[in-house]
């Protein structure tokens, strides 16, 4: 049986006898849909600013917490892709395609609600599935030993690298960039690297100050020469009842809510995807499916459902890989795993092993959330669409004096501002040049765990190569990196190829 | 600098990268030349280089992803000025650098107050207001919350 009743049982005792977990959850959720709701705010960074308030929580409060962040921010990503037109995360893309046109219509009632529907129902069906098969992934990832699990590490930061990135070259480089950067500091056999006599660096490079910088301070310095304004059409009124018909709208299509909640769930799933790409994915699903293609784009409510559903069931699928593999699969769950460590916790199949109770009470955690989410949505959203219309340079102000003061608060001294504005810069010249910011986070992350593990790998084989092929499915992941980085260039130039001579045949003669 | 920038600004970046990388590598085997110090960072280190090669080499030329990027940017934000990230950049490493000797509630107040200033120099009431506002509450509201004094000069 895949479902542990006794941990099932320790669950819901920890759930019920912690009000710390959902007194943290409403705000969490709040702070989400404002950073989700705000154009170019994204939920990865609010995550990270708030990350340094989970050190005076418990585990449990502190991860339903974050999952409230990002469960937040993926509806509240929603509220400006319809309301004004600009989706507020990368994950809110496709709902812009159908909700603005509703707004435009007149609908932007039906489309809010339709969208904190979707959302709620695409969150709640990835945790049930997560919930139903967690057990099972986590007895099969048991048998990984030290090279699987570097194997798996590689994998994933190649595959975030290459598929979160424009360029192929420029995510592989940020990924691995990031590794090497993640093995400063005293090595598995006790030797100080790359600290240039910096002794507060023997510990490696501060993870959540660097992650600040990466995420936040390059977002928000480039956001300096932007300001969203919404002109004339920023009188739309929000009438409760059509919020609530919206609700009606939505479950009149279940089938599209369905397909978004499993194209969402898989799709999350795969490392450097997430759902930037499953709400696009789903959207286009769902208009091919349709008899009438025609009406999306024009806002058609299917649009919105496909979207949101898909892009908020990514949140269960990603946490697969977070709580099975310890491998976050974009920037929210990267902060995830930060604060896995900054609570003494190692992610991975031993975790949901030796702490089953505290995986599945997360994972309820979460379920719950969905209702919440559906409320707190409901009631809120006046407040939320008025704050989408405050000018952007006194929330970039806030917010960076916040991750500044955040950044001291988790080193007690000055290295943590320092390597937020040393890693502030990189990320401003990464984002300005396409490199990949999440696969440089991941690769931090996982630096001194690969370091670790090839050293284990080491002194198990005796230096024996051959190792690898006692080991099928180290092997078989082995072969998967290559395959993933021999292949998807030669898809690229493949498409580029295709591109340039669909364009050369429509140039007139 | 912002042509330097599209010109050469992919190339710097990959260069500070290398060089980053030499310097790490010839740092740890100057410090241990043993396997298992160098089993992991020198492939990796190789890989890196290669990958610094190849972007320098296929470098798009200034009119490409970087003019595009700007492109939009200006257009959305209307009147944008370019060179105001190099100005906020340069306020957030002086408001840094100021924390060990003005402590964070004044550096709180300064910094916001110039920095949404820079942003709208017609409104310098409003950013005076917000900044002291904002500045002493943020640095108020975290010195409550840690169980260590923060460097302070008001409160």
């Amino acid at each position: 049986m895949w479902i542990d009743f006794s941990a099932l049982d320790g669950a819901l005792s920890l759930l019920g006898g912690s009000w710390m977990a959902w007194a943290v959850v409403p705000l969490g959720l709040m702070i989400g849909l404002i950073f989700g709701a705000i154009p170019g705010m994204q939920t990865s960074m609010a995550m990270a600013i708030f990350l340094p308030a989970t050190l005076y929580m418990d585990f449990l409060s502190a991860m339903l917490f974050l999952t409230a962040i990002f469960t937040g921010g993926g509806f509240g990503g929603g509220i400006s892709s319809i309301l004004i037109g600009i989706p507020g995360t990368s994950t809110a893309v496709a709902t812009t395609f159908d909700g603005y046109p509703m707004t435009r219509k007149g609908q932007h009632n039906e489309a809010l609600g339709a969208a904190l529907f979707s959302s709620c129902v695409g969150m709640l069906f990835s945790y049930v599935i997560l919930f139903l098969t967690i057990g099972f992934l986590a007895s099969f990832v048991l048998n990984f030993g030290p090279l699987e699990m570097l194997m798996v590490a590689l994998w994933g930061v190649t595959l975030i690298g290459i598929l979160g990135g424009k360029s192929f070259s420029k995510g592989l480089l940020a990924g691995l960039f990031g590794l090497l950067l993640g093995t400063i500091g005293t090595s598995p056999i006790g030797v100080t690297r790359g600290t240039f006599g910096i002794p507060d660096l023997l510990d490696g490079i501060p993870v959540v100050p660097a992650m600040l910088g990466l995420f936040a301070v390059s977002e928000l310095i480039s956001l300096t020469q932007r300001d969203y304004i919404v002109g004339s059409e920023d009188s739309r009124r929000l009438n409760f009842g059509r919020i609530i018909a919206g609700f009606g709208m939505a479950m009149r299509y279940p089938g599209t809510l369905l397909q978004g909640s499993v194209m969402g769930a898989l799709i999350g799933a795969i490392p450097g995807v997430g759902s930037s790409v499953s709400n696009l994915a789903s959207y286009a699903e769902a208009r091919r499916r349709d008899p009438n293609p025609e009406s999306f784009g024009q806002g058609n409510p299917k649009g919105v459902v496909a979207a949101e559903s898909a892009n908020s069931s990514s949140e269960g699928g990603s946490m697969v890989t977070l709580l099975a593999l310890g491998l976050p699969g974009g920037g929210g769950t990267a902060v995830m795993l930060a604060a896995f460590a900054a609570h003494n916790i190692t992610g991975g199949p031993k975790f949901i092993r030796d702490q089953t109770d505290i995986v599945y009470a997360i994972i309820l955690g979460n379920m719950a959330q969905a209702f919440l989410l559906l409320l707190l949505g409901l009631f809120t959203i006046h407040f939320i669409s008025a704050l989408v219309k405050v000018p952007i340079r006194y929330l970039t102000a806030a917010v960076l004096v916040m991750s500044v003061t955040g950044a001291y608060a988790l080193t007690g001294n000055m290295l943590g501002p320092y390597v937020l504005i040393a890693f502030g810069a990189l990320g401003w010249l990464m984002r300005r040049f396409n490199y990949s910011i999440a696969a440089m986070v991941v690769g931090l992350l996982m630096g001194s765990l690969c370091d670790t593990n090839l050293v284990y790998v080491y002194q198990i084989s005796g230096g024996d190569w051959q190792y690898l092929f006692e080991r099928p499915l180290a092997l078989a992941l082995a072969l998967l990196l290559v395959v993933c980085v021999a292949v998807v260039p030669m898809l690229r130039w493949y498409r580029g190829l295709s591109a340039a001579a669909a364009q050369a045949g429509r140039k007139p003669a | 600098m912002k042509r330097f920038l599209e010109k050469f600004g992919d190339l710097l970046v990959v260069s500070a990268c290398a060089a980053a990388t030499i310097a790490y590598v010839v740092d740890a085997q100057a410090k241990s030349r043993s396997v298992e110090n160098l089993a992991f960072i020198v492939p990796l280190a190789i890989a890196i280089l290669g990958l610094c090669l190849l972007v320098a080499v296929t470098r798009r030329r200034p009119a490409g992803a970087v003019g595009e990027a700007e492109a939009t940017t200006q257009s959305e934000g209307g009147a944008a000025n370019a060179a105001l990230p190099f100005y906020c950049f340069g306020l957030l490493v002086a408001y840094v650098l100021s924390i060990p000797h003005i402590g964070f509630d004044l550096a709180n107040m300064v910094f916001v107050a110039l920095f949404v200033w820079l942003q709208a120099a017609r409104q310098p009431l409003h950013a005076l207001l917000f900044g002291a506002l904002f500045g002493l509450g943020a640095a108020w509201a975290f010195q409550m919350i840690l169980p260590y004094r923060l460097p302070m000069t008001l409160l």
